[in-house]
């Protein structure tokens, strides 16, 4: 059984001025230890994603309108607010964004700490504190600065405190929206090489949330491309960066400067996301694709199997395998 | 095994943060040369109340009849009042009465506007249009005439001047309380609170809360000298606290008539008021500056 198991989940923004069509019936699965990361430009869905799995898409307006997540076997839309509270941060927890804000200024990080220990577990005062600091130094930080207030530390230290938070009751699945972008270049490999560690240590699975596709090369197993509030492309990260088969991902990989080939320009995708208020009827990747056919605008492509494990959501693609299949 | 041992040294150490945090904020305070003015002012009056019967030469309610309306003296140090009474003793016992008046009354206000405030602001919509209309209601009264309602249906006397200032403060606790919540709210930790697990109540006592503090307590200590100006003009129109118990507000008032010749009757329990007002907001803008550790250097 997987651990984590999303059946057509569509979650809507439901305005005045419109219906937010922010996830429009994704499919995902997370096996136990695994790592999935989850790419896309910004605005397609992959924050709202990772709120939903956490029962916690802002209502109003935001409304899951279909769909199932099973998590651990049992599904956690039916679940009422005191059994989500419980799942929340012991099971499964979050490391947000940006450091900067994701810590309450006036509380030492200590109490932070110790407040997702206590809210969880049964433990006394000094056996939480002592949690605290062993998760402190698990993370780099010496556990003599347990009493400082966040403004006391460097973005990098917070993320590391955060990621302290996020992994204080050893959850078994871990997602992290986009842990690194606040971060300068040299300490995103520090965090994500210790989250990495991290997560093999204490068999964490991890979702993986970043537009940044040099992280998901790093520490992602399996990969999962998100356009418009649909999954475009899913599959090994071996399949998916040696492979590459959907349009979308090939213009992501485009875009990517490169150290070693010499090329005049980057080749990067025109336009822009389509308006989610207003998804067009057809592929909706099919205003900015290059090898798009009359058929594309007309109808929705289903994912189809490129290889075993590597599915892609592309009419054309698909056509052009036919076409090779049968000519063998 | 190193880990181990260190942290459990250091867990040591983290009980006795309390005081060590208390430590950093007096270490703060101290550095602002006004507001420990302020802290003197207000704690050389709360020796005053406690030690009332040491500090006071006659008690409050002597009457000397062969004495009345006297000048300031060395025998009676702020004078006599028109029945005879030693002025200075009379100052001493209200202060008793204006304090307490004036802290439970603020706490009074405190409790129920910032109770009122963080549930209008944390849950917002339908149930912060309820309570905030309803503040708005009460804003429309003037306190003063909203306290003098509520005195006038309980009936004067201490409990009630101190509930009927109390309540009539409520709005200005709740908008400040509320305004501050909404913008806390908003915030990113908020949201991870709720994602460590962290129920409603939790998440408004243990993080909206501190975040808020700062304005709460300024409001609050100014509010302590609102409370007690409010309460002794409760009494200075005699809904109050009632004779012969020593309140500045009805000292004032039982002088005024003798305001020409003998000024000194409304001098010295005016005097009284004012450097008590004086000395907490001093006291409270001190406070305000050394509890924020975002102003921490």
């Amino acid at each position: 059984m997987n651990l984590l198991e999303i059946k057509g989940l569509k979650i809507h923004y439901i305005t005045d001025s419109g219906v937010v069509r922010a996830v429009n019936g994704i499919d995902l699965e997370i096996n136990r230890g695994e790592t999935l990361g989850l790419v896309g430009e910004t605005g397609a869905g992959k924050t709202t994603t990772a709120l939903g799995i956490m029962c916690q898409v802002p209502d109003p307006p935001g409304k899951v309108v279909e769909g199932e997540i099973f998590f651990e076997g049992s599904n956690l839309l039916e679940k009422n607010a005191r059994e989500i509270r419980k799942i929340r941060g012991s099971k499964i927890s979050m490391i947000f964004q940006d450091p900067m804000t994701a810590l309450n200024p006036v509380v030492t990080i200590g109490d932070q700490i110790c407040e997702v220990i206590r809210l969880h577990q049964k433990t006394s005062h000094a056996e939480s504190i002592k949690i605290a600091c062993e998760m402190l130094e698990l993370v780099g930080i010496p556990a003599e600065r347990i009493n400082e207030y966040p403004h006391q530390f460097s973005g990098g230290m917070k993320q590391r405190v955060v990621i302290a938070i996020a992994l204080a009751c050893k959850p078994s699945l871990l997602i992290a929206d986009e842990p690194t972008t606040a971060l300068d270049v040299t300490i995103q490999a520090q965090v994500l090489q210790m989250m990495d560690k991290l997560k093999k240590e204490l068999g964490t699975s991890m979702l993986m949330i970043t537009h940044d596709l040099g992280v998901v090369a790093e520490i992602c197993d399996r990969v999962a491309i998100m356009y418009a509030g649909e999954i475009v492309e899913y599959g090994t990260l071996e399949a998916i960066f040696n492979n590459t088969a959907h349009p979308y991902t090939k213009g992501l990989f485009g875009s990517i400067p490169s150290l070693v080939l010499d090329v005049e320009r980057l080749s990067p995708i025109d336009g822009l996301m389509p308006d989610p208020t207003q998804l067009p009827t057809g592929c909706s990747f099919a205003p900015r694709c290059n090898e798009k056919m009359s058929e594309c605008e007309e109808r929705k492509p289903e994912l189809f199997q490129v290889s075993p494990g590597h599915f892609s959501k592309c009419i054309h693609h698909k056509n052009e395998m036919h076409k090779e299949s049968r000519g063998c | 095994m190193k880990i181990v041992e260190k942290t459990t040294k250091l867990a040591l150490n983290f009980n006795t943060k309390k005081t060590g945090q208390g430590y950093d904020v007096w270490m703060r305070f101290k550095k602002n040369r006004l507001a420990l003015v302020g802290m003197f002012i207000v704690g050389l009056l709360l020796l005053m109340a406690v030690l009332a019967p040491v500090v006071a030469p006659y008690k409050f309610d002597l009457q000397d009849l062969l004495s009345t309306s006297q000048k300031p003296s060395l025998k009676h140090l702020f004078g006599t009042d028109n029945l005879g009474r030693d002025i200075f003793s009379r100052i001493v016992y209200g202060s008793r009465i204006s304090l307490f008046v004036g802290f439970v009354a603020a706490a009074i206000g405190t409790l129920v506007g910032g109770a009122l405030g963080s549930i209008a602001g944390y849950y917002g919509d339908k149930i912060d249009t309820i309570i905030m209309r309803a503040i708005d209601i009460m804003m429309a009264i003037p306190a003063m005439v909203l306290a003098i309602a509520i005195c006038a249906a309980l009936g004067p006397g201490l409990l009630n001047t101190m509930i009927a200032v109390g309540i009539s403060t409520v709005p200005r606790y709740a908008r400040v309380v509320r305004g501050a919540v909404l913008t806390v709210k908003e915030q990113e930790f908020i949201e991870a609170s709720r994602a460590c697990g962290g129920n409603d109540f939790h998440i408004i006592l243990k993080h909206i809360t501190p975040n808020c503090l700062a304005p709460i307590i300024v409001q609050a200590s100014l509010g302590v000298a609102d409370a007690i100006l409010a309460a002794a003009s409760m009494s200075f129109i005699g809904l109050g606290i009632q004779p012969p118990v020593p309140e500045w507000g009805a000292m004032l008032s039982a002088g005024r008539g003798y305001i020409r010749d003998n000024p000194h009757m409304v001098l010295f329990p005016g005097l009284a008021i004012m450097m008590t007002i004086y000395g907490l907001n001093l006291l409270g803008d001190g406070l305000r500056d050394a509890l924020d550790p975002k102003l921490k250097r």
